[in-house]
C-alpha cells in the first residue's frame, strides 16, 4: 500500500483562481489514478487541500507497480495482402508462428498476444503530472519565466513523494520551476521545512503557521469572531460568511484582529460604511441586535506576533477613517444640491451611444412603469411613482456614487430622506436595483418593484434592440442579471402578467431607432425562458425534472404560472408518487417506440372497437383527465392528482389487456390508447426525461 | 513636526531605495523630462520591455494625474506627485523575497506589519499594455503595485518583465506617520536645524496647478496641439525614429489627461481619443521592435 503526496508552491494566486484549479486538479489526478489501475480500492481517497501559495494532494491506498497483464491485439483479416500482415508484426514485435487466429462476425482474423508490463506507478504518476500542469484551465494565467508556460501566478516549486520517498520531475527544469524536496513556512517565520512523508510535513507545516484545510482556517475565523461578539453583544451577518472564506482564502495562518470606528464617521450613512470595509478592505463588519452597524469591525491578517497587533490595528483604522473622511466630503457637498436640481445633468450623461441619455431612459423607464402599474394592478401612489422615476437617476451625478459606483441608488435614497421625500420614495430609490445577485433580497414595496422592474425591462429591451445581447462568455451590460432580476421579483411578488406584451411596438417607439424592425421579440422570450431554466435549476438542483418540463420550445410569458406549474411537479417527483408514473410512462413509451415502427399508429381511438373492461376504464380515465386540463388549466396539482390516478386504470391496463393481439385493427386502437396517454401527460412533462 | 525614531526623511527613502536596487544589480537612471501619468511612461519601460535584451533599471519620475488635483485640500491627493519604479527583465526567479527586503531597508519590516498581496491586474488602454500581480498592502494601506507584464503596445512581452512601483508619498506618510501627504519630512537640515516639509515644496503649486487644469487651461489650444502631436509621431515614424515620436505619444496622453479635467471630453469621444494614443504607441513600439531585430 502506497501513498502519494504533491505540493505545488507559488507566489500569491487570487482565492477565486485557486479554489478553482484545485477542483480541476483533483479531478484530473484522480481520472489518471482510476485510468492507470492505481488504487487499491473503487472509492479513491485522494486528499485536496489549498492556501493562496500551496496546492496540496495526497493519496494513500494506491499500488506500487501496476499488474503486468496479456493483451490480445487485433491484426489484420487472414485474407488481407502480406503487407499489412508484415506491418502488423512489425508493429507489435512478434513472429507470425506465434499469431492466433480468431473469428469475428464469421470473418477469420490474426490476433496477437502481447505482455503489457506493468509501470511502477510514481513513473505513471509523474508522466500524469506532466499531462495535468499544462491541461489546466485557467480562467486567467500569466507567463513569467518561460515562454509559453502559464499558470495563475509564478509557480516556484513543485514536489512529488511517493512511498515516503521523494521523486525528482525532471520535466521542471525546461520550466524554470524549482524541484526542491522541502517546502517553506508562513512566510512570516522564514523557515526551509524538511521531512519524510505527508503526516509529518502536515505536522510541521501547523507548527510553523500553516493552516492547509481552507474549512479549519474558517473555523479559526467564525470561532474567534463569535468569542468577541458575545462579549461586545454583536454578531455577524449570515451573507457575509463569504467574506470569512475570501479571508481565510487570503492567508495561511488567520490571525483575527478587532478595529473600532470613531463615533464621528458612524453619523454616515451605514451602507457607505459598509461598502468602504468590505470592497476597499474585505473587512467584516458587526453588527448589533436591530441590523444597526456597529462600531466594531474584524480585520483578518496572516500570522503576526502579538506585540505588533496594536500598531496594526491603529494603521488600518487609519487607512479605513481616511476613506471615511473622503466619503464624509463627498456627502456633504452632495447634500448641498437639491436633487431636483440635478435633473438638468442628466441630459448630458449618455446611458448609451444607441440609447441616448439618462434623461431618455428614465422617460421611457416612466412609460413602461406606468403600463407596468396598470398592468400588475399594483397599488401605488401614481404621483409618487412618477416622481420616484424622475428622481431615480438623478444619484449618478452625485460625487459619492462616482467614487462609490456600487452604491447607486442607496444614495439617491439617503439624499431624497435628508431632503423630506416621501418615505416610500425614499426606500423605492434604494431598492430600484435590487436584486443585485441570485442571493440578493428582491424590492418588496410597490413603488420599489415597479422602479427595479421598469429599470430593467427598459435595459433589456434596448439593449437586443441594438443588438448588444449577451454572447456565452461576454455580458458587459449585465442583462443576465437583469433578466433574472424580472423573473425572482415576479415569482417572489406573486405577480401575473405576460411578459411579451411589453415588447410590443409602442414600447419599442418610444427608443427612436431607425432600424427597430430588426427586433424580434422571441429572442427575447428564449433569453427568458434559458435563465428561467437557470433559475429553477438552482432551486432544484435536478437537471433532469427541468429538461423534463420544457417539453417544447413554447413562447408562455407568464413565469408565475410557468413556476407553479413548475414546483408542482418538482413536488410530485420527489415525493414519489411520481416515481409509478414515470415507470408507467416509460413502459407505454417502449410498446409505442417499438410498435410505432412497424406501423403507423391512430392518433383516435376508435371507440367501436373497445372490448374489454380494463381498456373502457383506461379510455374514460384519459378523458376525464383531458377535460380537467382544459378546464382547470391552472389547478397545477389537481391535475397532477389526476394523472396520479391514471395509475391503476394504466396498470390494469397492462396487466388484463393484451395489445399484441392477431387482430390488426383492434392491435392498433390498443397501441392508440397508449399513444394518448403518452400525449396527455407530455402536455404536463415529459416524464421519460426524469431519472427516478 | 518632530519624524518618528528612526523615520527616513522622503529624501532618505529615495537615497535607500536607490541604494538598494543599485546594489541588487540596477542601473539607476533618471526620470523622462516630460509631463507623463505615470512612471510606466517613461521610454525605458515602454519600449525598454519590448524584444530580447535583457535590462534591469530603476528611477524616479515625476508624475501629473491632473484629475486628482484637490486644490491643495484633500491630505491623501496630488495632481503632482513621485513614483520610483523598477524594471527587471527577465524577471528574476527570487523577486519576491528581493521585493520584500526592499520595504525592509526603508524600514518596513515584513514580520512587524501585515503585507498583503492583493489580486490587481493592470491594464493601460492607451498603452495598449496589460500585466498580471498585484497591488501591495502595508496594514491596509496600498504603497505599491506589483506586475508581470504581459504586453506592450499589443506586443508580446518575451521575456516577461517585472515591474514594481513603490507610491513614494504612501510610503513617506506610513513610515513617517503622518496623517497628510502635505505635512511629509523631505528633508532634515541638521546644520541649520531646520525641517523642510512637502507642503513647503508643493503646496502652493499644488493650488495653482488645480487651477490651471479644472479652470483655465485653454481648451482649444489643447486639442490643436494634440492633433499637431499625433501628426507629428506619424511622420516620425515614417522616417524610423521610434523615440521622438513616442515622446509625442507622451505629450499627446498629457493634452488628453489636462481636457479631460477640464471636462471637456464626452464619454463618447473619450474612447476613440484613448484609441488614437493607442494606435500610436503601438506603431512606435512595432517600429521600435523591427529595428532591436
Amino acid at each position: 500500500m502506497s501513498e502519494l503526496f504533491i505540493e505545488l508552491l507559488s507566489e500569491e494566486v487570487p482565492y477565486w483562481l485557486q479554489k478553482n484549479i484545485l477542483e480541476q486538479f483533483k479531478k484530473k489526478l484522480t481520472e489518471a489514478i482510476i485510468e492507470n489501475n492505481l488504487s487499491l480500492n473503487k472509492k479513491i481517497n485522494l486528499e485536496a487541500n489549498f492556501t493562496h501559495l500551496r496546492l496540496v494532494f495526497s493519496c494513500t491506498d494506491l499500488i506500487k507497480e501496476q499488474k503486468s497483464i496479456i493483451k490480445e491485439i487485433k491484426g489484420p483479416p487472414v485474407n488481407a495482402p502480406e503487407n499489412a500482415l508484415t506491418g502488423f508484426l512489425n508493429k507489435i514485435g512478434i513472429s507470425k508462428e506465434e499469431l492466433l487466429k480468431k473469428k469475428i462476425n464469421d470473418k477469420d482474423y490474426y490476433f496477437a498476444k502481447k505482455k503489457v508490463i506493468g509501470k511502477k506507478a510514481e513513473d505513471v504518476i509523474k508522466n500524469s503530472l506532466e499531462e495535468i500542469i499544462f491541461s489546466l484551465n485557467w480562467q486567467k494565467s500569466m507567463r513569467w519565466i518561460h515562454e509559453n508556460f502559464k499558470w495563475g501566478r509564478p509557480l516556484n516549486n513543485i514536489l512529488f513523494y511517493f512511498n515516503n520517498k521523494f521523486v525528482p520531475l525532471d520535466f521542471l527544469e525546461a520550466l524554470s520551476i524549482n524541484n526542491n524536496s522541502f517546502t517553506i513556512s508562513n512566510k512570516k517565520i522564514e523557515k526551509e521545512i524538511k521531512f519524510k512523508n505527508f503526516s509529518e510535513y502536515k505536522k510541521k507545516l501547523s507548527r510553523s503557521k500553516v493552516i492547509l484545510e481552507q474549512s479549519n482556517r474558517e473555523e479559526k475565523i467564525r470561532n474567534e469572531i463569535n468569542a468577541f461578539c458575545k462579549i461586545k453583544k454583536t454578531f455577524f451577518k449570515k451573507e457575509h460568511e463569504k467574506l470569512i472564506s475570501l479571508n481565510a482564502g487570503l492567508v495561511e495562518y488567520p490571525d483575527i484582529l478587532f478595529g473600532k470606528i470613531d463615533k464621528n464617521y458612524m453619523a454616515l450613512p451605514q451602507e457607505i460604511l459598509e461598502v468602504v470595509m468590505i470592497n476597499d478592505q474585505n473587512f467584516i463588519p458587526l453588527f448589533e441586535k436591530n441590523n444597526k452597524l456597529s462600531s466594531y469591525f474584524v480585520i483578518i491578517v496572516d500570522f503576526v506576533e502579538k506585540k505588533y497587533e496594536k500598531s496594526i490595528v491603529e494603521d488600518n483604522i487609519k487607512v479605513l477613517q481616511a476613506r471615511f473622511a473622503d466619503a464624509t466630503f463627498y456627502w456633504e457637498n452632495d447634500l448641498k444640491t437639491k436633487l431636483e436640481q440635478r435633473e438638468k445633468l442628466l441630459s448630458s450623461i449618455k446611458f448609451h451611444q444607441k440609447l441616448g441619455s439618462l434623461e431618455d431612459k428614465t422617460k421611457r423607464m416612466e412609460f413602461i412603469a406606468s403600463r407596468l402599474a396598470n398592468n400588475l394592478k399594483l397599488e401605488c401612489n401614481l404621483k409618487n411613482l412618477s416622481k420616484a422615476i424622475k428622481l431615480s437617476k438623478l444619484d449618478l451625478t452625485t460625487g459619492l456614487v462616482r467614487e462609490f459606483p456600487e452604491l447607486q441608488g442607496v444614495i439617491g435614497g439617503y439624499i431624497a430622506m435628508e431632503q423630506n421625500n416621501d418615505e416610500d420614495i425614499c426606500l423605492s430609490l434604494k431598492e430600484q436595483y435590487l436584486p443585485k445577485g441570485p442571493s440578493d433580497l428582491c424590492p418588496k414595496n410597490n413603488l420599489g418593484i415597479l422602479l427595479s422592474l421598469s429599470d430593467k425591462i427598459d435595459n433589456l429591451i434596448g439593449f437586443f434592440l441594438i443588438n448588444e445581447m449577451p454572447t456565452s462568455s461576454k455580458d458587459p451590460f449585465a442583462l443576465r442579471r437583469s433578466a433574472l432580476g424580472v423573473l425572482r421579483i415576479i415569482i417572489e411578488n406573486n405577480l401575473k402578467i405576460k411578459l411579451d406584451s411589453f415588447f410590443s411596438n409602442d414600447v419599442i417607439n418610444k427608443y427612436n431607432l431607425q432600424n427597430e424592425n430588426n427586433f424580434n421579440n422571441k429572442n427575447l422570450i428564449i433569453f427568458f425562458q434559458d435563465r428561467f431554466r437557470f433559475f429553477l435549476k438552482s432551486i432544484t438542483k435536478r437537471q433532469d425534472i427541468v429538461n423534463a418540463f420544457f417539453i417544447e420550445k413554447s413562447f408562455n410569458s407568464d413565469f408565475l404560472s410557468l413556476y407553479k406549474k413548475f414546483l408542482a411537479l418538482n413536488e410530485f417527483v420527489n415525493k414519489g408518487e411520481g416515481k409509478k408514473i414515470i415507470e408507467l410512462n416509460k413502459r407505454a413509451l417502449n410498446i409505442v417506440t417499438i410498435e410505432g415502427k412497424k406501423m403507423k399508429i391512430n392518433d383516435v381511438i376508435n371507440k367501436g372497437l373497445l372490448k374489454e373492461k380494463f381498456e373502457l376504464i383506461l379510455v374514460d380515465s384519459l378523458e376525464k383527465l383531458k377535460n380537467k386540463i382544459d378546464t382547470e388549466q391552472n389547478d397545477f396539482e389537481s391535475i397532477l392528482n389526476i394523472i396520479s390516478n391514471l395509475q391503476k386504470p394504466l396498470n390494469n391496463f397492462f396487466d388484463n389487456v393484451m395489445v399484441n393481439v392477431d387482430d390488426v385493427e383492434i392491435k392498433n386502437n390498443r397501441l392508440s390508447i397508449l399513444k394518448n396517454v403518452l400525449n396527455i401527460l407530455k402536455t404536463y412533462a415529459d416524464f421519460s426525461k426524469i431519472q427516478k | 513636526m518632530v519624524l518618528k525614531k528612526n523615520a527616513l526623511s522622503f529624501q532618505d527613502i529615495i537615497f535607500k531605495l536607490q541604494s538598494f536596487w543599485s546594489s541588487n544589480n540596477c542601473t539607476i537612471i533618471q526620470p523622462i523630462d516630460l509631463q507623463v501619468g505615470a512612471g510606466t511612461f517613461h521610454p525605458a519601460t515602454v519600449l525598454g520591455a519590448l524584444g530580447k535584451k535583457s535590462r534591469n533599471i530603476a528611477y524616479v519620475q515625476p508624475t501629473r494625474r491632473p484629475t486628482d488635483g484637490r486644490y491643495g485640500k484633500n491630505p491623501n491627493r496630488l495632481q503632482h506627485y513621485y513614483q520610483f519604479q523598477v524594471l527587471l527583465k527577465p524577471s528574476p526567479k527570487n523577486i519576491q523575497s528581493i521585493f520584500l527586503r526592499s520595504l525592509k531597508s526603508i524600514g518596513i519590516d515584513p514580520k512587524k506589519n501585515n503585507i498583503q498581496f492583493k489580486e490587481d491586474d493592470w491594464e493601460s488602454p492607451t498603452l495598449g499594455a496589460s500585466g498580471l500581480g498585484w497591488e501591495i498592502r502595508c496594514n491596509g494601506m496600498e504603497i505599491c503595485q506589483y506586475t508581470y507584464f504581459q504586453q506592450i503596445g499589443g506586443i508580446e512581452c518575451k521575456p516577461v518583465s517585472v515591474e514594481i512601483t513603490y507610491g513614494l508619498e504612501r510610503l513617506a506618510m506610513f513610515i513617517q506617520k503622518v496623517n497628510s501627504v502635505f505635512d511629509i519630512v523631505w528633508n532634515i537640515n541638521k546644520k541649520e536645524k531646520k525641517i523642510i516639509n512637502y507642503k513647503d515644496i508643493y503646496f502652493e503649486s499644488e493650488k495653482q496647478f488645480s487651477k490651471y487644469n479644472f479652470e483655465l487651461a485653454n481648451t482649444e489650444y489643447l486639442l490643436k496641439s494634440f492633433e499637431f502631436v499625433e501628426n507629428e509621431c506619424k511622420l516620425l515614424l515614417n522616417n524610423n525614429l521610434p523615440f521622438p515620436a513616442y515622446e509625442n505619444c507622451i505629450k499627446a496622453s498629457h493634452y488628453f489627461n489636462i481636457l479631460d479635467a477640464r471636462g471637456s471630453i464626452g464619454v463618447a469621444q473619450r474612447q476613440s481619443y484613448i484609441l488614437r494614443i493607442r494606435s500610436l504607441v503601438k506603431s512606435c513600439c512595432e517600429t521600435y521592435i523591427k529595428q532591436e531585430l
